[in-house]
């Protein structure tokens, strides 16, 4: 009951970040004219369909034009092309959330199909697979690491970890990536350089799964070298600074055991704000994400971004990327939220 | 926490003292490139590929050589103006340049490269030759071109090539291909098709046939050039003429697929990311205390209006939305500049906006309130110099995120056109396909300079951590 | 029988880039009976905590030097290997109350499972759930706490309660000793004396208690015996009628002068000359610089303990009358 208040609070900014994210997608859309090119895109298509299947009632080509040019304008007072775009905002903003935005100009699903909604949903599952992986990795490396180092402070390993945590937060993941690929792949021919299966991808459960695990490795290594050093020096900080605290002091004198003191006195009480550093990570981590998809041709979101830019660009399928990457950071956001006010009974106070 | 402080720590630690003078030769550097770069070197200079037509493609730095001892041509340029010699020959004047050229041990250039300038004549047009004299006093003939004639209705006297340099790739040119089938036949006995010698036309010129039969072993020693037109009047005749043979190795720092000269690039992207860092981390960082400042000082609606605001903006993933605005209203860098300044401000403001409440209920600020001084003057004189260390502090730190979010939006394509950044000379390498055939000189200097400017200002903000968050000194042992 | 706690040349050094930080220095005393109170006092920074650390064995990374002899009821606990200290010592026999207690309780965990956890922890009790929860609902009624309070996080208490439940907390294995550091020094006046009036209960229930405080007004008001610590030594130990009416100390004297008292005209005395540096202490007697009376010895040999009355010994070079008496030429420069 006592976290529901704090928790109903975050939930609100993130539904209203959502919100204005929508909001903003949409009238730079609106104020700019795309969001007529997207809807005509979608007539045209509806257009296309039924030209096929009335082509074989209607034999006459005359009435089959004028019966079409009828449907067209039909549509477009349907979709609201007659009217100007700030009218149709709500509209617009609910298509949006259901990505229902039309067909893309070149790029086509794995499967075929030219929906905007097919290419990108298709692709969400290795978006999250690489992410979870990697954020899976930094946190238990960076965890364990920074627990170890913070019994150490001072030591050269400290320092070295500092010094790392300073010199990775300069470095872009994705250029860390390309020089993997210049190395791991290209010098030494160790593992591919990218894409998420060989072709042919081998036949067999196994099989598959070890192709794709190859394949994963120099991505999942880009993001944890990146990320791991920083990580690791803020749960190493934020560690240091619990264990000087008086209530560490007093369970030593409670004649609790060491490993005691460290797991239910110095982590437990780390734990919230090492919640608050994934939280403020998260953001990059997603930016690195779509980067090193890119760099990888990880068939994810991320190069969706990509190769929508490259060549004739697609702008329903920029839109639906921006929608999709929105929702999810503000998913897991919410999620690691809901994990905080859990684990700090301050917060009910606090908000 | 005071000014002074944060000026002792960059000044008086090592680490400090490192990132300050690293940003001051960056900064000198910065001001030497902008005054000496044409201006519009991006569209008239960088991007424009006649430009860089005389380079070799591809080419890795020259000083590799000295690295791993593999023998390379270096490359070669050499324009001429006035013929060394004039002679009457019948009723034609032949001028003649004698251009020597030394191919070192095993180093065949890459390509062979004429360029003349400036074709003048009264009626009829020279004719232009050049015959490639071997160490071993064997003659090639390369190339035998008529400039173009006089057209139609076309008055004398006439003027070629002024503004379109008439350049000839002879190592793959057709006439050069038959000059040298006839060459091989005649020297060494040779047949082979013009399908076979175009590949080898440079092992062909600057080589003999090898023991075996099957191949040419290349000849080192002085190789001469002799070019030579043939006129009909005094005043005929040719501005100036170039020959280049294209190295295996280029410049400081190696070129690109299409023959940029990459240091020239990579020089030009230090002032442009210093400006992104500096001109986001400065206006962000203002609006962010002036907001924060009038957040916590004003209170009531304003105070929630920009706490609202704030922290909405502040959760916005950024880079998404980056790619689209930018993809929308077009790749700008004035346009990058600005949505960086509008999506970094939020941390600081609510950060100040804390820190002035703190201060206001302070006994110091009740006691000049008390005393009437306006509110402005209060703020002026007693809370923003308490807020300035965290204001440098957070210069300091936003500097580098906004140079790493420009690199990385210009890798996926949405970077400024007009003005070469580290992240296009990458993600040109990354696009062409440099990286999957290991042009490392195209790769790896662009990120380690992202990360040598971004680190400066991270080394800047290690220094004064110890001030900022004074808790971190102390970390004593504890067991 | 046995005095209940027997200390004998205790020593804690700190290694500080500064030097050596001799914060206890050979401190040797005892406390006598059960159901008494010794008082511990001195200016902050003289080496009171880290008396009460060494004694429970708390030390910090940097410790250069520790060494001494601690008696529990007969027992020589010093000689326990580190676990058994641990698991039988702390908090068992001698309950540590440190300095700060007003961020001593864990901020995540609810004051029920904080105050039962050391019980729970132990392998050695094999006391059953509910009746370990009754016992300790039952401590936090005796110190004055509503039963209410056992489900809250120390964020919902006020600094008096926080200051009540680490008194019920360190009376949850009924140790012989307990070791209050500073217990109201960052409390308001009427809790400060709600809590003492707690300690005193506690004391008649024939708990001995060691208090430690720089206020040695408010150590008389509970204490039997006082020692008076200065630079990590004792200067003088001896009952608190003993120390209060006839100090032997100079120090002591100093001591006394600076508290203000009621119905008193004369303004405190501040004891002039700055506090010592442990890092770097005079020669001789260490109070020498400071002191208003000193000897001509005083700044060559270091005093030994001298008794000045029966059950109050003072090391103070005044007090030993086969030392010549002549007082220290003060230099006119
Ligand atoms: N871990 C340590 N390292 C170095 N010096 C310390 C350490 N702990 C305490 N000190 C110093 O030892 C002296 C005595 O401290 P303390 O025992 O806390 O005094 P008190 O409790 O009487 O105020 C002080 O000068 C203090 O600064
Ligand atoms: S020993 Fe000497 S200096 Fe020390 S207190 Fe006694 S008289 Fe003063
Ligand atoms: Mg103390």
């Amino acid at each position: 009951m006592r976290n529901l208040i704090p928790l109903a609070v975050r939930a609100l900014t993130m539904v209203g970040v959502f919100f204005v994210v929508l909001l903003l997608l949409v009238l730079t859309l609106g104020l700019t004219g795309f969001s007529d090119r997207i809807l005509s895109s979608v007539v045209g298509e509806q257009i296309r369909v039924e030209r096929t299947t009335l082509a074989e009632t209607i034999r006459d080509p005359d009435e089959l034009e004028r019966v079409l040019a009828a449907r067209k304008a039909e549509l477009e007072s349907f979709y609201g092309l007659d009217i100007p775009w700030q009218r149709r905002l709500p509209a617009s903003v609910f298509r949006v959330m259901r990505l229902d935005l039309g067909e893309a100009r070149s790029l086509r699903s794995f499967a075929g199909s030219s929906r905007i909604a097919d290419i990108v949903l298709e692709r969400l599952p290795n978006t999250i697979l690489l992410m979870t992986t990697s954020t899976v990795i930094v946190a238990l490396t960076g965890l364990a690491g920074g627990l170890y180092v913070a019994t150490r402070p001072g030591s050269w390993i400290d320092r070295l970890v500092s010094g790392l945590a300073a010199v990775t937060y300069a470095i872009p993941t994705w250029w860390i990536g390309i020089l993997l690929i210049l190395v791991v792949s290209v010098h030494w021919r160790l593992l591919p350089s990218g894409g998420m299966y060989s072709t042919p991808p081998p036949e067999g459960g196994w099989l598959r799964f070890a192709d794709l695990a190859r394949h994963a490795v120099l991505p999942v290594l880009s993001m944890v070298l990146v990320s791991v050093g920083p990580y690791m020096y803020a749960v190493r900080t934020i560690t240091l600074n619990i264990a000087q605290e008086d209530f560490v002091g007093m369970a030593r004198a409670r004649g609790l055991s060491e490993i005691r003191v460290r797991n239910a006195h110095i982590l437990r009480v780390a734990a919230p704000p090492i919640v608050t550093g994934l939280i403020f990570g998260l953001a990059g981590s997603l930016s690195g994400s779509i980067l090193i998809e890119t760099v990888f041709n990880w068939q994810g979101m991320g190069r969706l971004y990509y190769d929508a830019l490259a060549g004739t660009p697609d702008e329903g399928v920029i839109v639906a990327l921006t929608f999709m990457f929105t929702l999810m950071y503000v998913a897991i956001r919410l999620l690691l939220e809901t994990l905080y006010i859990f684990l700090d009974p301050r917060v009910s106070y606090a908000d | 926490m005071r000014v002074r402080q944060i000026r002792d720590a960059l000044l008086k630690t090592p680490v400090g003292l490192l990132g300050l003078l690293s940003l001051a030769a960056q900064v000198v550097l910065s001001v030497w490139v902008v005054v000496s770069y044409p201006d519009d070197f991006g569209n008239r200079v960088w991007s424009n590929p006649i430009h860089w037509v005389d380079n070799p493609k591809a080419a890795p730095p020259a000083w590799i050589g000295r690295v791993d001892n593999q023998p390379r041509a270096d490359h070669w340029q050499t324009v001429r103006g006035e013929p060394e010699t004039v002679e009457e020959k019948g009723r034609n004047l032949i001028a003649s340049w004698n251009i020597p050229y030394i191919v070192e041990e095993g180093a065949v250039p890459a390509f062979l490269a004429l360029t003349v300038r400036d074709v003048r004549f009264e009626e009829r047009a020279p004719l232009l030759a050049l015959t490639l004299i071997r160490p071993d006093e064997t003659r090639v003939s390369v190339l035998r071109h008529a400039v173009r004639g006089p057209r139609e209705g076309e008055e004398g006297p006439y003027e070629r090539h002024f503004d379109d340099p008439l350049r000839i790739q002879l190592s793959a040119d057709e006439s050069t291909l038959s000059s040298l089938q006839e060459f091989l036949a005649e020297e060494y006995g040779l047949q082979m098709d013009a399908e076979e010698i175009r590949p080898r036309v440079m092992d062909i010129l600057f080589g003999v046939p090898d023991a075996a039969g099957d191949g040419f072993a290349p000849m080192s020693g002085e190789y001469t050039f002799l070019f030579q037109t043939a006129t009909r009047v005094e005043g005929d005749g040719i501005g100036s003429v170039e020959l280049v043979a294209g190295g295996d190795a280029f410049g400081r720092m190696g070129t690109d697929s299409i023959g940029r000269d990459l240091a020239q690039g990579l020089l030009y992207g230090l002032p442009t990311a210093l400006v992104i860092g500096v001109v986001v981390a400065l206006l962000s960082t203002s609006i962010g205390t002036v907001l924060g400042m009038a957040s916590g000082y004003l209170g009531g609606a304003a105070d929630t209006v920009i706490q609202r605001l704030s922290d909405i903006v502040a959760n916005i993933p950024v880079l998404p939305l980056l790619i689209f605005l930018l993809f929308i209203i077009g790749p700008n860098l004035t346009v990058i500049i600005g949505i960086l300044i509008a999506f970094s401000w939020p941390g600081l403001a609510i950060q100040v906006r804390v820190m002035v409440l703190h201060m206001r209920s302070s006994q110091l600020i009740e006691a000049v309130q008390s005393l009437g001084s306006s509110r402005w003057r209060v703020m002026y004189r007693h809370i923003l110099p308490q807020i300035m260390p965290y204001f440098l502090a957070q210069i300091i730190f936003t500097a580098p995120s906004a140079i790493l979010a420009e690199a990385g939006l210009s890798f996926l394509g949405l970077g400024d056109p007009s003005i070469p950044t580290w992240g296009q000379i990458l993600e040109a390498g990354f696009r062409t396909g440099g990286v999957y055939v290991g042009y490392w000189w195209w790769i790896v200097p662009p990120g380690l300079l992202i990360v040598l400017v971004a680190s400066t200002f991270m080394l800047l903000s290690l220094a004064i951590e110890p001030v900022v968050n004074p808790r971190l000194r102390q970390t004593r042992r504890a067991d | 029988m046995a005095p209940v706690l027997q200390v004998r040349d205790l020593y804690l050094h700190y290694a500080d880039p500064a030097g050596v930080v001799k914060a206890v220095d050979g401190v040797s005393f005892e406390l006598g009976e059960p159901g008494t109170a010794l008082g511990f006092v001195g200016e902050s920074g003289c080496g009171k905590s880290s008396a009460a650390n060494a004694m429970l064995r708390m030390l910090p990374g940097n410790t250069a030097r520790y060494e001494g002899e601690v008696w529990l009821d007969d027992v020589c606990v010093s000689a326990l290997d580190a676990e058994e200290f641990r698991r039988t010592v702390r908090w068992r026999r001698m309950a540590l109350v440190p300095q700060g207690a007003q961020n001593s309780l864990n901020p995540v965990m609810r004051v029920g499972k904080w105050l039962t956890e050391p019980v729970r922890q132990s392998r050695s009790s094999d006391i059953a759930p509910d009746a370990l929860e009754r016992q300790a609902r039952g401590l936090l009624e005796r110190v004055g706490l509503p039963a209410g309070a056992w489900n809250l996080y120390p964020h919902e208490l006020s600094g008096g309660m926080k200051q009540r439940v680490m008194i019920a907390g360190a009376l949850i294995f009924s140790p012989r000793l307990l070791i209050m550091d500073e217990p109201t020094s960052a409390l308001d006046v009427s809790v400060q004396a709600q809590i003492m009036n707690l300690l005193k209960d506690l004391k008649a229930e024939g708990l001995s208690i060691l208090f430690i405080t720089h206020d040695i007004a408010l150590a008389s008001d509970i204490c039997d015996r006082l020692a008076v610590v200065y630079a990590g030594q004792i200067a003088e130990i001896g009952s608190s009628e003993q120390i209060l009416e006839q100090p032997a100390h100079p120090y002591t004297r100093r001591l006394l002068g600076s508290i203000p008292r009621l119905h008193d005209e004369a303004l405190p005395e501040f004891i002039p000359g700055a506090p010592p540096d442990l890092r770097n202490l005079p020669g001789g007697c260490r109070f020498h610089p400071r002191c208003d009376v000193p000897l001509a010895v005083c700044p060559e040999r270091v005093p030994v303990r001298l008794k000045a009355e029966a059950g109050q010994d003072v090391w103070c070079w005044l007090h030993d009358r086969t030392v010549n008496q002549v007082p220290l030429e003060v230099n006119s420069e």
